[in-house]
This record gives C-alpha cells, sequence and structure tokens, in this order.
C-alpha cells in the first residue's frame, strides 16, 4: 500500500487557506484557458465546449485520485502542475505552432483537451476531498467539514472573479503571476516543502512578471508564423479582454508589411476579402441609400474601417462594439498610424441588441452588422429573426439594413446530409424576408451580402457599381480593396434559393455547431489539393 | 448483487443526476441573460459571482430539511427567470430580480452538498459524480439544441428537476 501522505489539516485555517487558494486559482486560470486554449485551434462554441470539458473533467480526474496519493504522488503532481503553470502560455504555443509546422495541426484540439484534463486543474481539485477525509478521520462531524470546506473554496472562486474583473483588460502579466503565486503557495502549504525551497519557489512568480514581456511576444510570434503560415510574423500588441485574446500582428515583406488582427485566433481585419467584406456591408449600403448622406449605424466594426471611411460621408455614425480592447487597439495601431483618422463619429461600447432594444432616438437610414461569421451563440444572436425585426423597427421606412451571408446563397436543399453544411446564407435570407419587404442579394467574387428593406434599392446594378467605384478610386484604395465586380441577385432568384430554410431562431446551435466543424474541419482535417 | 448495491446505485444516479440538472440550469440561465439582456462581460460576471454567492449561501444556511423546496425553489427560479427576461429583453431594470433567480439556482448547487454530506463512498465520490455530471448536463445542453432546438430550454429543467426529486426521495427511502 501506498505511503500515507502528510495530513493537510495540521493547523485549523490552513485547510480553509490551501481551499481558498484553490479556488481563486480555479478561476484565474479558467479565465485565461478560455481564451488562450480556445485560441490556439481559433475560437468557436465547439472549441469552448471541448475546453470546458477538459477544464471540468480535470476537476474529476482530481477528486478521483485525491484521497489515493501518497506523499511521493503528490509532491510530484504539484512539481509538475508548477513547471507546467510556469511555462504556460509560452509553452503551449510554441507546441501548437510546433505541430502546424510539421503539418499535424490536427492533433491541437485534441493536445488542448488533455492538457485541461491532465495538467491545468487536477492539481486544485486533489484537496478537497482530501481535507475533507482528513476532518472525518478526526473528531470533526464530517457534514459540517464538507460545509465549511467547500465555502471556503467557492468563496475563493468569488476572490478569483474579482481579480479578474480589476485586472482586465491589459493585466493578463499580472493575472497569471498572481495565479502562479497562489499555487506556489499551495505547494508549500500541501507538501510541506523546506524553508530553502519554500523561499527559492517564491522568486518564481516575480521572475515570471519580470520575463512575460520578451516571452509572451517570442511564442506568440512563433505561433503565428507557423500556424498562420506567415515568412515573419512581429507582434504588435496583444491583449486579454473579458471577451477575447485580440492580437495585432505584423506580418510580410520587410518592404511592405500588413497588419492583421486576430480575436481568439480568428482573423478579423487584414485580407483584401476582409477589406470588401467592409466595403459591401458598412460602406457602400450608405452610398446606394436613398437618403444620402445617411444617419448610419455599425455594429461591431472593431477595425474601424467603417469610421474611417463613413464618417466624413454620413450625417452621423454611431459605432456599436462589444470590447472596448478590439477598438482601442485599432485605433492606436492600425488607424492613426495611417493618419488622417476622422473624429466626428460616435462610439459606444455596448453589446448590439442592448443597444439597439434600448434606442429611443431618431430612426437610422442604414444598420451595418458588420461582425464575425457566427461560430458562437453570441454573434449567432445577431443573425436572427428576432434581432432582424428589432433591426427593422429602428430604422426608417426607407431605410436599409445591411448583413454579410458569410459566403454564397446558393440553391440549396435545407435537408443537406453534409454535416459541416449550415445553410448559414440561406437562413440568414430567410431571416430578412420575414422581416423586411425586399431584399437585395449583391455578389463579389463568391460571396454574397444581403441589404434588406422595404422600399427596395433605388439603383441599378451600374449605379452600384459606379458608387463603389468613386469611393474606390480616391487615395489609391484599390490596393487594398482591388477592382470588385459586383453583381446583383434578382429578387425571385433571393426568394427562391431562401425557400424551405427556416431563419435562424433562439440557441440556435445548428448553425453555431455545423460552422464551427466547418472550420476545424476544413483548417485542419480536410485532404488538401 | 449485494444488498448495498440499490441504495448506493440509486444515490449516485441522484448525484450524478442533480450535476445533470445544475450544468443545465446554469448554461442555460447565462444563455438567457445573454439573448434576453446583453452578452456583456459585466452580465456573465454578475451572474457568476451571485451563482457562487448563492451557492455559499446554500451551503451555510442552518439546517437539513426541506430539499424539495430548495429543489422546487431552483427550478421554479429558472422558469421565472425565463419569463421574466423574455418579456422585458434588454431592459436592465429587471437585472436585479434575474439575478435573485441566479442566486436561486446557485442556492440549491450549495444546498444540495449540505444535504449528501454523508452520501456513500464519501467526498470523493460525491464530488467526483456531481462534477462530471455538470459537464454531461453541458454537453449534453449543447447537443440536445442541436437536435431539438431551443424548445429543450423549456422543458429539459422541467424534466430533470423531477428526475433529481424523485431520486432523492427513493435514497431516503432505501
Amino acid at each position: 500500500m501506498a505511503e500515507v501522505a502528510p495530513r493537510l489539516a495540521l493547523m485549523p485555517s490552513r485547510p480553509f487557506a490551501i481551499l481558498a487558494i484553490a479556488g481563486v486559482n480555479l478561476t484565474l486560470i479558467q479565465f485565461v484557458a478560455m481564451r488562450e486554449f480556445a485560441s490556439l485551434v481559433g475560437s468557436n462554441e465547439l472549441v469552448l465546449l471541448v475546453v470546458v470539458s477538459g477544464y471540468f473533467l480535470g476537476l474529476s480526474a482530481g477528486y478521483l485520485v485525491s484521497e489515493r496519493l501518497s506523499r511521493h504522488a503528490l509532491v510530484a503532481l504539484a512539481a509538475f502542475t508548477l513547471l507546467l503553470h510556469a511555462s504556460l502560455p509560452f509553452s503551449g504555443r510554441w507546441i501548437a505552432g510546433s505541430m502546424a509546422a510539421i503539418n499535424l495541426g490536427g492533433n491541437i484540439l485534441p493536445f488542448v483537451f488533455l492538457l485541461m484534463v491532465f495538467g491545468i486543474t487536477p492539481f486544485y481539485a486533489v484537496f478537497l476531498p482530501r481535507l475533507i477525509s482528513e476532518a472525518q478521520s478526526g473528531t470533526r462531524d464530517l457534514g459540517q467539514a464538507l460545509v465549511r470546506f467547500y465555502a471556503a473554496e467557492i468563496a475563493g472562486g468569488c476572490a478569483g472573479l474579482i481579480i479578474v474583473l480589476l485586472a482586465t483588460p491589459a493585466r493578463i502579466a499580472l493575472i497569471l503571476a498572481l495565479h502562479l503565486a497562489g499555487l506556489v503557495a499551495l505547494v508549500i502549504l500541501s507538501t510541506g516543502a523546506r524553508a530553502r525551497v519554500a523561499a527559492a519557489l517564491c522568486a518564481l512568480p516575480f521572475l515570471y512578471f519580470a520575463a512575460w514581456g520578451p516571452l509572451d511576444r517570442a511564442s506568440l510570434s512563433y505561433y503565428y508564423r507557423h500556424a498562420h503560415q506567415f515568412d515573419s510574423a512581429k507582434v504588435i500588441a496583444s491583449e486579454f479582454s473579458p471577451y477575447q485574446r485580440v492580437d495585432l500582428i505584423e506580418a510580410g515583406s520587410d518592404r511592405r508589411p500588413a497588419t492583421y488582427l486576430y480575436l481568439n485566433g480568428n482573423l478579423l481585419y487584414g485580407t483584401r476579402f476582409l477589406h470588401l467584406h467592409n466595403l459591401m456591408v458598412s460602406i457602400l449600403p450608405n452610398l446606394v441609400a436613398r437618403k444620402a448622406p445617411t444617419r448610419a449605424l455599425v455594429i461591431g466594426g472593431g477595425s474601424l474601417d467603417s469610421a474611417r471611411y463613413l464618417a466624413p460621408r454620413t450625417k452621423t455614425l454611431q459605432v456599436v462594439e462589444i470590447d472596448e480592447a478590439v477598438v482601442r487597439l485599432a485605433r492606436r495601431h492600425i488607424q492613426e498610424v495611417r493618419g488622417g483618422f476622422p473624429s466626428n463619429w460616435q462610439l459606444t461600447i455596448d453589446d448590439g441588441k442592448h443597444f439597439l432594444g434600448n434606442w429611443t432616438g431618431e430612426p437610422f437610414d442604414v444598420i451595418s452588422i458588420d461582425i464575425p461569421v457566427p461560430t458562437h451563440l453570441q454573434t449567432a444572436m445577431l443573425h436572427s429573426d428576432r434581432f432582424f425585426a428589432l433591426a427593422h423597427s429602428r430604422l426608417k421606412p426607407d431605410g436599409i439594413f445591411s448583413i454579410s451571408l458569410a459566403g454564397a446563397l446558393n440553391p440549396r436543399s435545407p435537408s443537406g446530409n453534409d454535416i459541416t453544411f449550415s445553410g448559414l446564407a440561406n437562413r440568414i435570407t430567410a431571416g430578412l424576408l420575414r422581416n423586411f419587404k425586399h431584399v437585395t442579394v449583391a455578389r463579389v467574387g463568391q460571396d454574397d451580402f444581403a441589404w434588406a428593406s422595404d422600399e427596395g434599392l433605388p439603383e441599378s446594378v451600374a449605379a452600384v457599381q459606379a458608387k463603389a467605384d468613386e469611393f474606390l478610386n480616391e487615395d489609391g484604395r484599390r490596393e487594398l480593396f482591388g477592382s470588385p465586380r459586383i453583381a446583383l441577385l434578382d429578387e425571385d432568384t433571393v426568394r427562391r434559393r431562401a425557400a424551405g430554410f427556416l431563419p435562424i431562431g433562439e440557441a440556435d446551435m445548428q448553425v453555431v455547431l455545423r460552422l464551427s466543424l466547418g472550420k476545424l474541419y476544413y483548417r485542419f482535417y480536410a485532404p488538401k489539393p | 448483487m449485494s444488498g448495498r448495491f440499490l441504495p448506493n446505485t440509486l444515490a449516485s444516479i441522484n448525484i450524478a443526476a442533480t450535476g445533470v440538472l445544475l450544468g443545465l440550469l446554469q448554461w442555460s440561465a447565462f444563455f438567457l441573460l445573454q439573448s434576453y439582456l446583453a452578452s456583456t462581460a459585466v452580465v456573465y460576471l454578475l451572474a457568476t459571482t451571485v451563482w457562487l454567492c448563492g451557492s455559499v449561501a446554500g451551503l451555510l444556511i442552518p439546517g437539513s430539511g426541506r430539499e424539495p423546496l430548495w429543489l422546487g425553489g431552483a427550478a421554479a427560479a429558472y422558469y421565472a427567470m425565463r419569463a421574466l427576461a423574455s418579456a422585458h429583453p434588454y431592459d436592465f431594470r429587471y437585472l436585479p430580480l434575474l439575478l435573485l433567480c441566479v442566486a436561486a439556482m446557485g442556492a440549491y448547487a450549495g444546498r444540495f452538498f449540505r444535504y449528501r454530506g454523508k452520501a456513500p463512498g464519501g467526498a470523493k465520490w460525491l464530488f467526483f459524480i456531481e462534477n462530471t455530471g455538470f459537464v454531461t448536463g453541458m454537453a449534453l445542453t449543447v447537443i440536445a439544441l442541436f437536435w431539438f432546438g431551443d424548445s429543450f430550454l423549456g422543458v429539459a429543467p422541467a424534466i430533470a428537476a423531477v428526475f433529481c426529486l424523485a431520486t432523492s426521495r427513493v435514497r431516503r427511502f432505501t
């Protein structure tokens, strides 16, 4: 039989301290893991489910072995956990980047899951059952011990939330250094480390904090270079916001580097396709509206391209973005460095549907939804039937509602057998047709964009192309946007292709999971041509 | 099959089912807040905090009886929240009431451990089974939403609560 581990509850207050620290650390590491590890594969709802399941299954693993651990096993688990956490998040990025470099990118998600289950949380889960069991073997009442100890751990969790609230955004190094300090305290308290060892361990969080800057940038740069196939990648800025990891990467040749904005590992800004997305969703609808200059609302638009190009052309421009960090970093590192960034527009940090739900001002001429593809429920809600009805109620009678169809509105059967087929373009169109009298679909290349209204689009395709050309001919914009050829689908075709599809409903996991699965499959697992 | 198998098995089923129920309740409640109020971090952090505070309160409030009341209260709080949130979308004036409902759900999450302090197998199995049930509840919610749509959020918590109530009473009498 294994040697019995040292009793953890020798001092009356020690169990409470151990459990409170474990509670704090569990909250801190959950906050980081949900952003950092999900970013390694490009976050979506499926990836988040894998990460959060790994987090909780790690707790289950810790509970399972808690009472069986010998002293040596506990010390070994403590040492392993300490080494692992002292190397995170840098080691995770290097490993994921290396996997991508040798064409094993498909293994990153399983790696993240196993890391969560066996590395991140088990050590923290060992203490609660172990301390309760020790109390049981003493004189204390088991039920009372469980109540008090578990309450201490949950209270620690609440304290962790307060730390997260105070330290975000931008102070991720502080959060992880505090987490490491908590882990060191746990190791010392639980293993009865000698004074010299304890003193050496106490220096670890300070060293970690001091080394954060260069290690963070080097590991992120390595990860982006290999996982996103850049020749070189320089990290301009990286922050953990309350919503996501926001990275600004400069990549490309030395003479003409480009700036890319990534949110939780997903590209939001920087390619010609994404510039065209901004043109079609935010800019062009305002140029073709019946009453120009318009009262314009852009929901999303964190890159602030809409502010740059629309503010000089609109009567009023309101940009509503949920994540302050995205706007702040994009303004500083993308827009202001280019010069000529306008100031005559309003920014509101809020959830788009909450903003619209509470809007009591004058209705808008154009509402543009400039957000990523709905691979999370949060973004799917901004494509739902209910949201379209809300947006319709906040538009003028001749107003335009503009949104990307995230692909082509092709003729498809609603009951496709392909698990990755979400019918997103068809379902968004079905929702728009339920709430607006007319839906114009503009096609550029293989991508469609919907402009919904009650009075129809006033312009012919030639006039739309002319307005686009007029905009693109200014200041060498064709370098960014190219020379897109715009086609308009006739409305009968649009209605026919949406027929039989249901609008996106509440909690629509059909769309979200199919898109998430599709993104993972085509990025990591689909046969390469 | 030993004579102890039945009560232990039923007790374990009850603990796992409660884990599933709590995963379901937490996921569904947080989704309701995001969908009908706002998807902002403040709402999420407040909801998490009051869930945890409710759990601490449920653990520490003295007493050892009236479990059906606490369980029923948690389920009722979920449906009250659902009705309130959908009747007043995007209205922050109702946030305190909605958070009160979340706290009531969290209270049973804590209270449950007070009731199961002497569960067969000790604390290790209690936490292991409940926590694994919680993960299962979360995953089930996502999978069920895929297959059945959001009507699942209307019926599943009630079914799970009734099942937990039934197994908790059987456990008591075996």
